[in-house]
C-alpha cells in the first residue's frame, strides 16, 4: 500500500488509479488537487447535512447521501462511502442496506443522527491519512 | 525406464528374466506388431520385485535415466506406436501406484530396450547399486507419464482384453501423454494466448520450456510464428489453487515443461490450466508518441493485450491526437502490452462490430475479445465540435429537406453541417446523390499512407488522408458528454477523458445533458443515474425520445440501402415534429448518441432499468478506468464505423493542424477564400464559428476543432460551388470508390 494506514478506510486500487493520472509522483498536484477538493466538499455537506437533519428533511439527508457517497467511491474512500451510503439509505426511510422499509421517520433520523456523526468521524480518520500522504501535516 | 528393469532383474538375481526380457525386445523390435499377449511370460519374471525396481541410485541419476529414455524413445521413432512398445514404457511408471497390479500382469519389455541402448554402461552402475526405494519411482514417473494416465495403465493391465485394444484408445485423456511407447513420451499441454482458446501443443516428456517455445511458435505459425522468436515467448503459469492467485509466475527457459506441469496440476492439466502466452510487444525501435505515456501504460494494457501483434497497426492506439505517423502510434501500443501482459486481460466488447450490427446492443456482459475494428474511428465529431452554439435555433434553421441528404453522401452532408440551412443549391446535392451511395459502407481504402504534407495545399483531396490515418491508426476524437452532479467525480473522469485525449464537455444534470446533446456531435454520454433536476434515466428517454421522432438512426445516414425511401420516411417525420422537438443539423446526429450508465449500485435492477431506459451499457461506480476506457474505445470504434466518412474528415483535420502552426491563420485564410461559406456559417447559429463557445469543452480538443472548422468551411464553399465530384490530382491516388465518396470538388 502506498498510503501508510489506509488499509481498511481506502481502496488501494481505486485510488491508485486516480494517482495514476498524477503527472509528478512528487508532487502528485492532480490527485492532491481531488483530495483536496473532496474535503472541502466533505465539510459542506456534513455541514448541509446538520441543518437537514435539523429540519428533519429526510429526502435531502438522503441526496447528500448520495452525493457524497459517489466521491467517496471514486476517491476509494471506502468507510466513507459505506456511511454516505447508509444516510442514503435512511433518508429513503429504509433500513441501512436499503431493502427494507422503515417507515418511522423518527428512527430513521434517529439512525441518520448516528450513521453522519460515523461518518463524520470516518472523514477526519481518512483526512488525516491523506493529509499525511501529501506531507501535510498541519 | 529401461534401466529399472534391468535393475530388477538384478535384484531377483533372475538372469533368466533378464534374457527373457532381452529376448522379448528383440522381439518387439524385429516384430513391432507383437501382440501383448505374447507378453505375460515375462512378466512373471518380473513378479516378485516390482517395487525394487527404483534404486536410490535411480533417482539420483534420474537424468541419466531420462536421457536414456530419450535415446530409446529416439531410437525408434515411429515404431514405437505399435502396441508393444507402448506397453513397455508405462510399465514402470505404474510399479510404485499398483504393485499387486504390475506384478501381476505385467510384462516389461523394456530391459530389452536398455539393452540395445547405447549407452547401457552408465547406466548400470545404479542399478548395481540399486537400492530398492519407492519414492524414486514415484519421481520416476513424474517425468513420464502423467499421474492422470495411471488410470489408463491401470486398465490396460487389469482388463483382460488384448492391450492392444486398449492402447488404440485411450479414453481418459487429459492432457497427459497422448499416447504410450514411444509416442508416449510426447506429451501435449494446453496454452493459451490471453483471452484466446487453449490449444494443445505437442512436446516430448523431457522438453524444457524453452522446446515448448519452439512448439507454440509453430502452432501459432501466423500470430505469433511470424513476428516473434521463440526466445520473446514467455510460458505463465497459474496454481490449480485458485486462492493462490501470487503463485502464477514466468517459467524459465530452462525448466522442464513436464515436470513442472506435473508438479502444478497432480492429475493432468486441464484445458482452464492452459499456460499463458506471453510476447513481448515488437522491439521495432519506434519513437514514442507521447511524453505521458508513461503514466498511461496501466490503462492500456488490456486492449494491447488483447490485440493480435501482427495486426496492431491497424487498431486504436490509445488516442494520440494528431499524430500521422504510423509507427509512433503502434510502438505505443506495443509498449503498453508489454508492460501489462502479465495481468490477465479482460475482455472485450468488441465483436459486435465486426457483425456490424449497431449501437442498440448493451455490452455490459460481452466482455469478449474480439477483433477490433479496421479502421479507427472516425468524427461525427467533427461537425459537431463545430457547433457550440445554441441548439434550439438550430433545429428550427435546419430545412428538413436537408436530411434526405445524408443517406447519400455522408461527407457531401458534412460539409452542409455547419452550415445547413444555408444550403443553397439543394439539387445539386440531390443529384450526386445517387452516383454516391455505393459509398455509404464505410470502406477502408488504402491509398498514399503519408499526406501531411500534401495537406497545407488547400485543394489536396482528403481521400488521400484517409489512408494515411489507416495505417498511422490514430485514434480520432471522441467526443464525449460526462454528466455528473459531483464535481469530484467530474474532474476526474474529466482528467481521465483528457488523458485519452477524447475531447468532452460536462453537464451537471439531466436537463442539461439534454441541451447540450441537441448541440449535437457527441458519440458517448456518460451519464450519471442519480441526477438532481432531470435524473440519467429520463435524460436518456428524453435523449432517446428526440432522436426517434428525428428519425435517427443507424442508417439515416451512411446505409446504401433503401437511401431513398428512408430519407423520404424521415422527411415525413420532420414535418410532423414539434418545432421543440426538432433537433439541430442532422449531421451532427448521424447516429444514436451511446449512452453508458454510470450506476453507483451494482444491483441488477439498477442496470436493467438504465438499459431499459435507453442505455446502451453502464459501468459501476467507482468507474474502473481500464473498464471507462475500454467503453470508450469499444463505443468509438462503433461510431467510426457508422460514421466512416466523419472519420476520415477527422483525420483530414488531424493531418493539418498537424503540418500547420496556426490554424486560426488557416481559417481566417479559409474564409476569405471561401466567403460564401462564411457568410452562412455565420447565418446559422449553430456555426461552427464559435469553436470556444462549446460549453466547458477542454482543451484537448481545441485544435482539431479550428481546424476542422476552417476545413469545413472550405467543404462547404468547394461542395457548392461543383456538385459533380471532380478529382484532380489524387485521382490517381484514390480508387475508384473513393470518388463516389468525394463531395467535395476542387475546381
Amino acid at each position: 500500500m502506498k498510503i501508510p494506514g489506509a488499509k481498511d478506510t481506502i481502496d488501494e486500487a481505486t485510488f491508485e488509479q486516480i494517482l495514476e493520472m498524477d503527472d509528478d509522483e512528487e508532487e502528485r498536484e492532480f490527485s492532491k488537487s481531488i483530495v483536496y477538493d473532496f474535503f472541502s466538499q466533505a465539510e459542506s455537506t456534513f455541514g448541509k447535512m446538520d441543518g437537514y437533519l435539523e429540519k428533519k428533511d429526510l429526502g435531502q439527508l438522503s441526496a447528500l447521501g448520495h452525493f457524497l457517497k459517489g466521491s467517496s467511491a471514486t476517491l476509494g474512500l471506502t468507510k466513507v462511502k459505506d456511511s454516505c451510503e447508509k444516510i442514503q439509505h435512511f433518508g429513503q426511510n429504509k433500513d441501512e442496506t436499503g431493502t427494507h422499509d422503515e417507515p418511522d421517520d423518527e428512527k430513521c433520523l434517529e439512525k441518520l443522527k448516528d450513521t453522519i456523526a460515523q461518518a463524520k468521524q470516518e472523514f477526519y480518520d481518512v483526512e488525516k491519512i491523506l493529509k499525511k500522504f501529501y506531507h501535510d501535516e498541519a | 525406464m529401461t534401466k529399472l528393469t534391468e535393475s530388477q532383474a538384478h535384484d531377483t538375481g533372475d538372469i533368466e528374466a533378464e534374457e527373457r526380457a532381452i529376448k522379448q525386445l528383440s522381439q518387439s523390435e524385429q516384430l513391432p506388431k507383437v501382440k501383448i499377449g505374447g507378453f505375460p511370460c515375462s512378466s512373471e519374471t518380473i513378479a516378485g520385485s516390482p517395487a525394487e525396481s527404483s534404486t536410490s541410485k535411480d533417482r539420483r541419476s534420474q537424468d541419466h535415466h531420462h536421457s536414456s529414455i530419450l535415446a530409446t524413445s529416439t531410437s525408434s521413432p515411429i515404431e514405437p506406436r505399435t502396441p508393444v512398445l507402448t506397453l513397455e514404457e508405462p510399465t514402470p511408471t505404474l510399479v510404485p501406484v499398483q504393485d499387486a497390479e504390475l506384478t501381476k500382469g505385467q510384462i516389461d519389455p523394456t530391459p530389452a530396450t536398455t539393452d540395445h541402448n547405447e549407452s547401457p554402461s552408465s547406466l548400470r552402475p545404479s542399478s548395481a547399486s540399486r537400492t530398492n526405494s519407492r519414492p524414486t519411482v514415484v519421481s520416476r514417473k513424474q517425468s513420464l507419464v502423467t499421474a492422470s494416465n495411471a488410470p489408463i495403465i491401470k486398465s490396460l493391465l487389469d482388463s483382460d482384453v488384448p492391450l492392444s485394444a486398449g492402447l488404440t484408445a485411450p479414453s481418459e485423456y487429459t492432457g497427459g501423454p497422448g499416447a504410450f511407447s514411444a509416442s508416449m513420451l510426447h506429451r501435449k499441454i494446453w496454452v493459451r494466448r490471453p483471452n484466446a482458446s487453449a490449444t494443445l501443443v505437442q512436446i516430448r516428456e523431457d522438453d524444457l520450456v524453452d522446446d515448448v517455445r519452439d512448439m507454440i511458435l509453430r502452432k501459432y505459425g501466423n500470430s505469433l510464428g511470424k513476428s516473434f522468436d521463440a526466445p520473446d515467448v514467455t510460458l505463465r503459469i497459474y496454481p490449480r489453487d485458485a486462492e493462490n492467485k501470487t503463485g502464477d509466475r514466468t517459467l524459465r527457459p530452462d525448466e522442464e515443461m513436464c515436470r513442472t506441469l506435473d508438479a502444478y496440476y497432480p492429475g493432468g492439466q486441464t484445458l482452464n490450466e492452459a499456460l499463458l502466452i506471453e510476447v513481448p510487444q515488437r522491439r521495432t525501435p519506434r519513437p514514442s508518441p507521447r511524453a505521458m505515456q508513461h503514466g498511461h501504460v496501466p490503462y492500456y494494457y488490456h486492449h494491447d493485450d488483447t490485440r493480435p501483434l501482427e495486426n496492431a497497426q491497424e487498431y486504436f492506439p490509445p488516442m494520440p491526437i494528431v499524430h500521422p505517423s504510423p509507427a509512433a502510434l503502434t510502438t505505443h501500443s506495443h509498449e503498453s502490452r508489454t508492460s501489462l501482459s502479465h495481468a490477465p486481460p479482460p475482455p472485450h466488447s468488441i465483436a459486435i462490430l465486426q457483425t456490424g450490427q449497431l449501437p442498440p446492443l448493451p455490452s455490459p456482459g460481452s466482455t469478449r475479445r474480439g477483433h477490433r475494428p479496421k479502421y479507427p474511428r472516425h468524427n461525427t465529431a467533427s461537425p459537431t465540435a463545430l457547433h457550440g452554439g445554441p441548439p434550439v435555433p438550430a433545429a428550427s434553421a435546419r430545412p428538413t429537406t436537408n436530411r434526405p441528404r445524408q443517406d447519400s453522401s455522408a461527407s457531401e452532408t458534412k460539409h452542409s453541417t455547419t452550415g445547413n440551412p444555408p444550403i443553397p443549391t439543394p439539387p445539386a446535392p440531390e443529384v450526386a446523390v445517387p452516383g454516391r451511395q455505393g459509398s455509404t459502407p464505410p470502406i477502408p481504402h488504402v491509398t498514399s499512407p503519408r499526406l501531411g504534407g500534401k495537406r497545407k495545399k488547400q485543394k489536396a483531396a482528403e481521400g488521400i488522408t484517409l489512408p494515411a490515418g489507416l495505417l498511422d491508426g490514430s485514434v480520432p476524437p471522441i467526443n464525449v458528454l460526462i454528466v455528473e452532479d459531483n464535481i469530484i467525480n467530474l474532474r476526474v473522469l474529466g482528467a481521465f477523458m483528457q488523458r485519452l485525449k477524447v475531447r468532452w464537455q460536462r453537464a451537471m444534470n439531466g436537463k442539461e445533458a439534454v441541451e447540450k446533446w441537441r448541440a449535437g456531435g457527441f458519440h458517448l454520454v456518460l451519464m450519471d443515474i442519480q441526477l438532481p433536476i432531470m435524473n440519467g434515466l429520463e435524460a436518456t428517454k428524453e435523449i432517446r425520445r428526440l432522436e426517434r421522432v428525428n428519425g435517427i438512426g443507424v442508417f439515416s445516414s451512411g446505409s446504401a440501402e433503401a437511401p431513398n425511401h428512408k430519407l423520404s420516411e424521415a422527411r415525413k417525420q420532420g414535418r410532423g415534429l414539434e418545432e421543440e422537438d426538432k433537433l439541430g443539423d442532422s449531421n451532427l446526429f448521424k447516429s444514436p448518441v451511446i449512452i453508458v450508465a454510470l450506476t453507483a449500485s451494482s444491483l441488477q435492477s439498477d442496470r436493467h432499468e438504465a438499459l431499459a431506459a435507453g442505455c446502451n451499457d453502464f459501468l459501476t461506480k467507482p468507474v474502473n478506468f481500464v473498464w471507462l476506457e475500454r467503453k470508450v474505445k469499444e463505443w468509438g470504434c462503433m461510431q467510426a464505423l457508422i460514421d466512416f466518412d466523419g472519420w476520415r474528415k477527422w483525420k483530414d483535420f488531424a493531418a493539418q493542424s498537424d503540418t500547420t502552426e496556426s490554424t486560426s491563420k488557416l481559417s481566417s485564410s479559409f474564409s476569405s477564400t471561401a466567403p460564401r461559406s462564411k457568410a452562412k456559417a455565420n447565418a446559422s447559429p449553430t456555426s461552427a464559428t464559435n469553436p470556444g463557445n462549446t460549453g466547458t469543452a477542454n482543451g484537448v480538443g481545441g485544435n482539431p476543432k479550428t481546424s476542422r472548422e476552417r476545413m469545413e468551411s472550405r467543404r462547404r464553399s468547394i461542395g457548392l460551388s461543383g456538385p459533380p465530384p471532380v478529382l484532380e490530382e489524387q485521382e490517381s491516388a484514390t480508387p475508384p470508390p473513393e470518388s463516389d465518396d468525394r463531395p467535395v470538388t476542387f475546381n
